[in-house]
């Protein structure tokens, strides 16, 4: 439904390149909740945002394609991506619930995009508007408010709403909860697992939060340094991790039910991604590389039911 | 064990204009809490709750409302000179949440580290900036004393804050969310080093955090705050595995856990009620499944178990 | 940007401290006709007492810079001054000092000036030094009071109370720094403000006519109903330099965040 391939895309400065999305592939398919896992500075939400066209100067999508039902969104003119946006596949992220427009009330903005974009007339734009917003649970007395006078949570549930208007195939999330308290967060997510199995759409789901990925998703891909290192089923790479990086991350997360003893950090830092990086990315920080590790680059390969790219297997 | 840090009855209320309107807003309403020797105590609770405020009073960056706050068993006054205040800064540091935002950007990490011994008169500056930044595992410290803040990473920046807040050897650190903007892979690398600055120093931590698990994996016992008010109070372990307040209930389901096979259903979608004129009864009352008439009253804490808890279930 | 205004200044005060050389003429010598056009030997001809117009652009120099640079670093420093006090410590003193800036902002400046300059019976550079810089601090005072209001409640300033520090050290040492290329932004703002209105008053007449600046200058030059006598350069010149100068303060203030900066410098 949704596919990537072989994406690179990055930011260009004056005299340099942060390569930051580095040969990238995934597909999405019906009722995927795909999960892209990573920390600060690993290349998701230009991926996200690349995926999506969405990319602005100094932003630049150096090679791919990008394919949802047939169509390459990258060879699109900005008209039909317009067209595309929204109606196929839609987004979601963590400013969202910041950048409604504070002047305008919240039935009016969502009506105007499907007014403006779409040729909607008044009174049907308002009719969807309603249903939408009833679907994430905002009552119509509310729907005449104003942003700020709506709790922080639900202004995100007044942007899910808008992503889902014209009922995308592919809703795309970047961080959508994280500015949020845990608890609203959960009844935000909950709403979005239901809404999931009634509209049948499917999300990518971008976090640095991985706990939350390994709870809901049913697949997920760990980004580290522009590239996808582990993708696979949610539950066999959380019970089985397999690529260092993976392991890392699981043994320094705090459990909340299980009782360990110690929890370790990973040493070290990501590395530069304006320079060209020679052999495995994650070599430096890795207690189990070796020398084939400093110099061939590991490629994604199918083991044990998932995809890794490490030499160890 | 003895009592490092105790409050009783604290109480801050803010002046807020809204428009014509002066409004007041309660932000603590009667906190109780202790702390020991050798012991970290996590404050735990959403936004609003107080347990920063909780914090900054007891940092003596807002004066108290009502109530006593006493160090070591004796009782500080409202008021302290200049000597006093140093005393108290020497014993009580404090380390924030934005490692970015609590280094002066202008300064290097040298003059960060020697402001506190410049102030406290202590000698030997350079072997004790040496000493410290090693206890916060920064190798080798010299190659970190020249450094910006913005040379350095987000884990590394929050140890140069341990470093500068250990350097007088307190004996109270108040962390506030330590750890909330810093990578997975980097947190619990911060909260290793709180527990070995427990262990190897012994220095008492008032954690506040929004994280749970977090809370459970460093503490010794944990407070939970809800509205102003702490509502649940007990070991560590226990207060997670098995929570008694309601609004601890909800906590623990809230929270993210790899573990859980299917998705339970939470049913709530309530909100904290305004500080600016709180119910008189239990705050959690109007989201409580389990909410009865005398909810509406005031509830005390009460002791049960070795825990203590602010509901009428127990 | 900023190189062209800095490249600007530097020649302006080039010229000012070597005008004694460059200068043909002394500025204040009948060395020839009066109203002269302009010729070999005098390329922007001569006044009404027959003094060197070129010399005079050139001595000039001297004293519009003089009193520009002087009038802004002391419309900074009350602005400065007040602004941090008013907004480090708040409360009463807050109120009352921003009453005070707002009472400032609220009269018109250059009215102002001219009242009180009408009155002052002293006249002389210092007494349009101090009446300028009286009258204007206003502006920039508030933009700073705004800014430590800002910086008070950030992380790093709390923390430097937990250690202990002192206000008077957090005020400078701390909060300052972080506002240098604001204060520096107001400084320049202030000499192009203080060279504008040094011009003003001086073509108002209500400086001491007698000194040579630029605008004692057009004072002359308009006395002499120069435009209508033919006589234009004798306004252009003086003129085109005040705006020469005051532009190139304007072009630094607006690029002094690259430089005072440490992480833009960086980049």
């Amino acid at each position: 439904m949704f596919e990537v391939l072989e994406l690179n895309a990055g930011y260009q400065f004056r005299n340099r390149f942060v390569h930051a999305v580095r040969n990238v592939s995934f597909k999405v398919e019906q009722d995927d909740f795909f999960g892209i896992a990573g920390e600060s500075g690993c290349g998701k939400t230009t991926l996200v945002l690349a995926s999506l066209g969405l990319l602005k100067k100094p932003g630049k999508v150096m090679s791919g394609r990008v394919l949802v039902e047939g169509l390459n969104l990258l060879a699109l003119s900005n008209d039909e991506l317009k067209k595309v946006r929204w109606k196929k596949v839609s987004l979601v992220t963590q400013s969202s619930m910041n950048s409604l427009n504070p002047v305008m009330k919240v039935k009016d903005q969502m009506a105007d995009v499907l007014i403006r974009n779409h040729g909607f007339s008044k009174s049907d734009a308002y009719e969807l508007v309603k249903e939408k917003l009833k679907l994430v649970g905002i009552t119509p007395d509310r729907m005449e408010s104003y942003p700020h006078q709506l709790s922080g949570g639900m202004r995100q549930r007044v942007v899910i709403a808008m992503a889902l208007l014209l009922s995308p195939r592919v809703i795309f999330m970047d961080e959508p909860t994280t500015a949020l308290d845990v608890v609203v967060q959960r009844s935000i997510l909950q709403q979005i697992e239901e809404l999931k199995k009634k509209e049948h759409f499917s999300i990518v789901f971008i976090t640095h939060d991985i706990s939350l990925l390994f709870e809901l998703a049913t697949k997920i891909a760990i980004m580290y340094a522009g590239e996808f290192v582990e993708v696979g089923e949610a539950t066999l790479v959380y019970s089985r991790p397999l690529h260092p990086y993976t392991k890392g991350l699981i043994e320094a997360l705090p459990s909340i039910s299980k009782d360990l003893e110690k929890y370790k950090s990973i040493p070290g830092r990501p590395p530069d991604l304006t320079l060209k990086i020679e052999g495995c990315p994650f070599r430096e920080r890795c207690s189990f590389a070796f020398e084939r590790c400093r110099v061939e680059k590991p490629e994604l390969r199918f083991v044990n039911g998932r995809w890794v790219a490490c030499h160890l297997y | 064990m003895s009592s490092v840090l105790k409050v009783i009855g604290l109480k801050k209320e803010f002046t807020i204009r809204k428009g014509f309107k002066t409004l007041t807003l309660k932000a603590l309403r009667g906190v109780d809490l202790e702390l020991n020797e050798n012991e970290i105590v996590s404050v735990v609770g959403e936004s609003g709750c107080g347990k920063t405020t909780l914090l900054r009073v007891l940092a003596r960056l807002y004066e108290p409302t009502a109530g006593k706050i006493s160090l070591f068993g004796e009782e500080l006054p409202r008021r302290l000179n200049r000597k006093e205040e140093l005393k108290f800064r020497k014993l009580v540091q404090m380390v924030f949440q934005d490692p970015f935002a609590s280094l002066n950007p202008t300064k290097r990490v040298s003059y960060l580290l020697k402001r506190p011994l410049k102030i406290h008169r202590i000698e030997n500056e350079d072997q004790i900036m040496k000493n410290v930044l090693e206890d916060v595992e920064l190798t080798p410290p010299e190659s970190f004393l020249e450094k910006f803040p913005h040379e350095l990473s987000g884990g590394q920046r929050q140890r140069v804050v341990f470093a500068r807040a250990i350097i007088t050897k307190p004996r109270i650190i108040l962390a506030d969310e330590p750890t909330s903007m810093l990578d997975v892979s980097i947190k619990s690398g911060i909260l290793n080093l709180m527990l070995k600055l427990k262990e190897e120093h012994g220095i008492s931590f008032l954690h506040v955090t929004h994280d749970l698990a977090a809370a459970k994996y460093i503490s010794n016992r944990i407070v939970v705050m809800y509205a102003g008010l702490i509502v649940e109070e007990g070991e560590a372990k226990e207060i997670v595995n098995r929570p008694m307040h309601p609004y601890t209930m909800l906590l623990r389901e809230a929270a993210p856990d790899p573990e859980k096979s299917s998705s339970t259903t939470l049913v709530d979608v309530g909100e904290p009620p305004s500080l600016i004129d709180p119910p008189l009864g239990c705050p959690f009352e109007p989201r409580c499944k389990y909410a009865k008439a005398e909810c509406k009253e005031p509830v005390q804490m009460r002791k049960v178990d070795g825990r203590k808890v602010r509901c009428v279930l127990y | 940007m900023w190189k062209i205004g800095l490249g600007i200044i530097l020649f302006f005060v080039f010229i000012a401290v070597f005008a004694p050389y460059l200068a043909k003429y002394p500025p204040n010598r009948t060395v020839s006709l009066p109203y002269q056009p302009p010729s070999r030997q005098h390329w922007l001809g001569t006044d009404r007492l027959g003094r060197d117009i070129m010399s005079q652009v050139i001595h000039g120099s001297r004293l519009s810079l003089i009193i520009g640079v002087s009038t802004g670093l002391l419309m900074t420093l009350i602005a400065a001054t007040m602004g941090m006090t008013a907004g480090y410590f708040g409360g009463v003193l807050d109120r009352i000092l921003s009453t005070l800036m707002d009472i400032f902002l609220v009269i018109p400046g250059i009215p102002l000036m001219i009242v009180i300059s009408s009155y002052v019976r002293v006249k002389g550079p210092l007494v349009v030094i101090l009446v300028i810089a009286l009258t204007s601090w206003g502006s920039g005072a508030r933009v700073i009071r705004s800014q430590v209001l800002s910086l008070k409640n950030r992380e790093f300033v709390m923390a430097s109370k937990v250690a202990g520090e002192s206000d008077l050290h957090i005020i400078f040492f701390e909060i300052l720094p972080n506002m240098l290329s604001l204060v520096a932004s107001i400084f320049f703002s202030s000499v192009l403000f203080a060279i504008i209105g040094e011009a003003s008053l001086s073509f108002l007449g209500l400086s001491d006519v007698s000194r040579i600046t630029w605008g004692t200058m057009l004072y002359w030059a308009q006395n002499a109903n120069a435009l209508l006598n033919g006589m234009w350069y004798w306004v252009f010149a003086p003129g085109l330099c005040i705006v020469l100068l005051g532009t190139s303060f304007a072009l630094l203030s607006f690029s002094i965040d690259e430089i005072t900066n440490p992480r833009l410098r960086m980049r």
